[in-house]
């Protein structure tokens, strides 16, 4: 009996033995902050930078955008293949898989995903990215592990929209809260944070066969206050901050040059541009400025791009040219440079176009002083010092220029609704790599063409120009076919100055000198992308 | 049951239908306003340039379904009379959880922020009043005087960089409105002809300011715990947005920005409704104090 006994406790001690090596690398818990609370916790209605995150940390896809090559990898799938006309994409999926609750993945859930991402009455953002026509997609479930999607029209850039599809259970009725990605929502307390396991049903080990993540868990604090967010990474109590401001990223980096990180220019641009709807309460005459292309041009001369990077973004900014930022590697159009600031030849273009200067003060040919105000979102503090630079930089030739600050409902309001503003000032945030994702924008009849929105017919031929060929970037399939039409796009812009691009933000970012496996970079989520492989060490991450 | 009770019940019935009058009618209010500041029925998604013109078109009409406020308001008081306050825009959830979850942080703040404020108050008054010398009443005059000039959200963020909880700020906010009060209220009591004649008669001085000074300012000092319950929860809603504490404060500063009508709406009526009684559990306990006044 006595020696039964031992024997089952030797035997207990050899296991947790043996199984104490792997253990010792599930290693702690990794802190970070979320400007919000999440909106949603289903992947597939996702619209904010909360839950983005929360999708990214605990979502599993099918192929995932190597964030430092920007090439896919196959994650849940092994292989895919893409037909010729665009249309039609087939995916092999990674046998013996589970989801977090223990219930197996297979095509089915693939198809349920799909199908529930294309529901029209959804009305996902990612949904939307891949209606490329009317029509309903066919999904065949050719095997436990192969299923084929048939889209009704060819989709640009198909198989890098499957790196946002996070795969639901189709079976589990944990529904959403089953996930295949590296950790698994454990809490959510609103306010204050949302707490992350590690999956232990994760599938994806290391080169030494040593179950991925290395962390037992994340902790997403909500944080609104930045100044309150870098604080507490000096204290040590978060070992990350994505998209740190300039000014906070110098005083990092004085302090612990290790810790702060510039990955140089991200996607995102800044941008004005002024209102050139015929259904803006606005006069005439400055509508007509405003349609002038002349007019835009000379504005875009006279503002000193440089130094705004310089002295709003302590050089942590480069001038823009167009809507891509060079980060942007295939498709940047690396032929077009910002317009160079020169207040003479910004002069020189208002002549052309009958505007005289009177006393330092610029009029038009019907006598009225130009004059306008630019809106902004309040509470952002480097968009309202671009701003008092432009107001000086256009004082130079004669332009007066008023600041309005609004919160963003009532900015949102002027520019979708009202039409009541004259210029804006505000940034573009590119979360995708395919100029697909702009549609909306560049296309005359989108409602986020913001100059001038939801046009029946193109209201100017370089619209309809543009309309032309971002339709036919997108139903192309050749990669430099693509390219050739979007980059013809961006010279338009540059030359028309619709949107007037000030400068490309770089993307900084802060990680504590304790976190393991790290690798900063531009596109989002600059620091954790490589979550699964990221380790705390137990050296002390506070100064 | 005596006619002071009797008294002190019709009073109570009275001050909780005018109470909740006050409250339908700041609820009221309170989404008139909403509706009608710039911004209402927006959506920040609406710039998500991936989404299509007919979702885009779904989200407007989804957001403006509220925009009838009386229709609103009548659907509003409907669900409340099932428990249902509703679902907030800005967070997805029930608003009822929300301000379950949200509630416990800002009894929290507030509570701790009171019995330090008042403790504090009370006790630099007593101080003030027994040594009845001008050093001390300027010194503490000035440290009030500091603190009073500063907005309840500058204190929050002083609070965050020296680390103290929300509910220090809190207690800094309230403490020099109390003490400048307090100590009016028992400075004016100590100079009483019976207080000088207690003292006289050779009664300590600690004994005339807790057993005589401290009973005969009590309804007056009760008065000010009803107001400054008030105005510890308006001193909350700032100090809880710098310090990024989860209580109701911050809940209500990101449903204004929101233009969250269900959620402000509701908000309006806690704020109200802790106002009111704050105010009738005051004059109720200066009525039972007091009853000859009543």
């Amino acid at each position: 009996m006595i020696r039964a006994a031992r024997l089952r406790v030797a035997c207990a001690l050899s296991v947790l033995c043996l199984l104490a090596p792997l253990r010792s690398f599930a290693q702690g818990e990794l802190r970070f902050c979320l400007h919000a609370d999440p909106k949603t916790f289903n992947p597939l209605m996702v619209d904010d930078d909360a839950s983005e995150a929360v999708r990214y940390l605990t979502g599993g896809t099918l192929v995932r955008l190597n964030r430092r090559s920007q090439q896919l990898e196959p994650e849940l799938a092994t292989r895919w293949k893409t037909s010729s006309d665009g249309r039609r994409i087939e995916f092999t999926l990674r046998e013996a898989v589970r989801f977090s609750d223990g219930s197996p993945f297979g095509a089915e859930d693939v198809a349920f995903t799909m199908r529930s991402l294309m529901d029209p009455a959804l009305h996902s953002p990612l949904g939307d990215s891949f209606r490329s026509g009317p029509g309903e997609p066919q999904i065949e479930v050719t095997g436990s592990n192969h299923i084929a999607i048939t889209f009704p029209a060819p989709v640009a850039g198909l198989d890098k929209l499957f790196d946002e599809v996070a795969i639901l259970s189709a079976q589990s009725p944990l529904k959403e809260r089953a996930v295949l990605g590296p950790f698994v929502l454990a809490d959510y307390k609103p306010g204050l944070f949302v707490y992350l396991k590690r999956n232990p049903n994760y599938w994806k080990k290391d080169s030494a066969g040593r179950p991925l993540p290395y962390l037992d868990s994340v902790r997403l604090d909500v944080q609104q206050n930045r100044e309150i967010e870098l604080t507490r990474f000096r204290r040590g109590e978060i070992q990350l901050i994505n998209a740190i401001d300039g000014e906070y990223f110098d005083r990092l980096q004085a302090q612990s040059p290790a810790e702060a990180f510039d990955a140089g220019p991200s996607f995102d641009s800044e941008e004005m541009w002024f209102n050139q709807s015929p259904s803006a309460p606005l006069p005439s005459w400055k509508l007509g400025w405003f349609r002038s292309t002349e007019f835009r041009q000379a504005i875009s001369s006279a503002i000193n791009r440089q130094d705004m990077s310089r002295l709003v973004f302590n050089n942590h900014a480069s001038p823009a040219a167009g809507p891509v930022s060079p980060a942007n590697r295939f498709w940047f159009n690396s032929r077009l440079k910002p317009h160079s600031y020169d207040p003479a030849a910004a002069l020189r273009l208002l002549r052309q176009a009958g505007f005289r200067v009177d006393a330092g003060v610029l009029h038009d040919s019907g006598g009225h002083a130009v004059e306008f105000s630019i809106v902004t979102n309040s509470g952002n503090k480097a968009r309202e010092r671009m701003a008092a630079m432009i107001q000086q930089d256009l004082g130079a030739i004669g332009i007066k220029v008023s600041i309005v600050t609004l919160d963003f409902p009532s900015l949102i309001e002027r520019m979708t609704r009202s039409f009541n503003y004259e210029a804006c000032l505000l940034g573009l945030v590119n979360t995708g790599l395919d100029p697909n994702a702009q549609m909306n924008v560049w296309l005359s009849s989108g409602e986020n063409h913001q100059w001038n929105p939801a046009q029946k017919t193109p209201a100017t031929p370089w619209e309809g120009e543009i309309d032309r060929l971002m339709r036919a970037q997108a139903s192309a399939t050749d990669p430099s076919r693509r390219k050739q039409f979007f980059d013809r796009v961006q010279e338009i812009a540059w030359e028309q100055q619709p949107f007037i691009y000030l400068v490309h933000k770089n993307a900084l970012s802060a990680v504590a000198r304790n976190v393991q496996g790290a690798d900063p970079v531009v596109l989002s989520p600059q620091t954790y992308w490589q979550i699964e492989r990221m380790k705390i060490s137990n050296e002390r991450a506070a100064n | 049951m005596s006619v002071v009770a009797q008294r002190i019940l019709r009073a109570a019935c009275i001050r909780l239908l005018a109470a909740a009058a006050v409250v339908l009618l700041a609820g009221l209010a309170g989404a008139t306003l909403v509706r009608f500041a710039p911004g209402f029925g927006t959506d920040e998604r609406e710039l998500d340039s991936r989404l299509s013109s007919e979702s885009i078109s779904a989200l407007r009409a989804h957001n403006a379904r509220d925009a009838n406020v009386l229709v609103f308001y009548a659907r509003y008081l409907g669900g409340i009379t099932h428990g249902d306050f509703g679902m907030s825009r800005t967070f997805p959830q029930p608003i009822s959880q929300l301000v379950k979850e949200r509630a416990p942080a800002t009894i929290r703040n507030i509570g701790y922020g009171l019995a330090m404020a008042w403790s504090l108050a009370l006790a630099l008054t007593l101080t003030a009043t027994a040594a009845q010398k001008p050093a001390a009443d300027i010194v503490f005059s000035a440290a009030a005087g500091a603190l009073i000039s500063l907005p309840a959200t500058v204190i929050g963020l002083l609070a965050v960089i020296a680390r103290k909880p929300a509910s220090f700020a809190i207690a800094a906010a309230l403490f020099p409105l109390l003490y400048r009060y307090a100590r009016n209220v028992v400075q004016s009591e100590w100079e009483r002809p019976w207080i000088m004649a207690a003292r006289a008669r050779g009664i300590g001085k600690a004994r005339t300011l807790l057993r005589h000074v401290l009973c005969a300012s009590a309804p007056q000092l009760l008065a000010l715990a009803g107001v400054s319950l008030n105005m510890a929860f308006g001193a909350a809603l700032p100090v809880e947005v710098i310090a990024d504490s989860p209580g109701i404060g911050q809940l209500a500063w990101q449903a204004a920005l929101g233009r969250d009508l269900p959620l402000l709406v509701t908000v309006t009526g806690i704020v109200a409704a802790i106002t009111l009684l704050g105010n009738a559990a005051a004059t109720l306990a200066q009525q039972a104090l007091q009853p000859e006044q009543a």
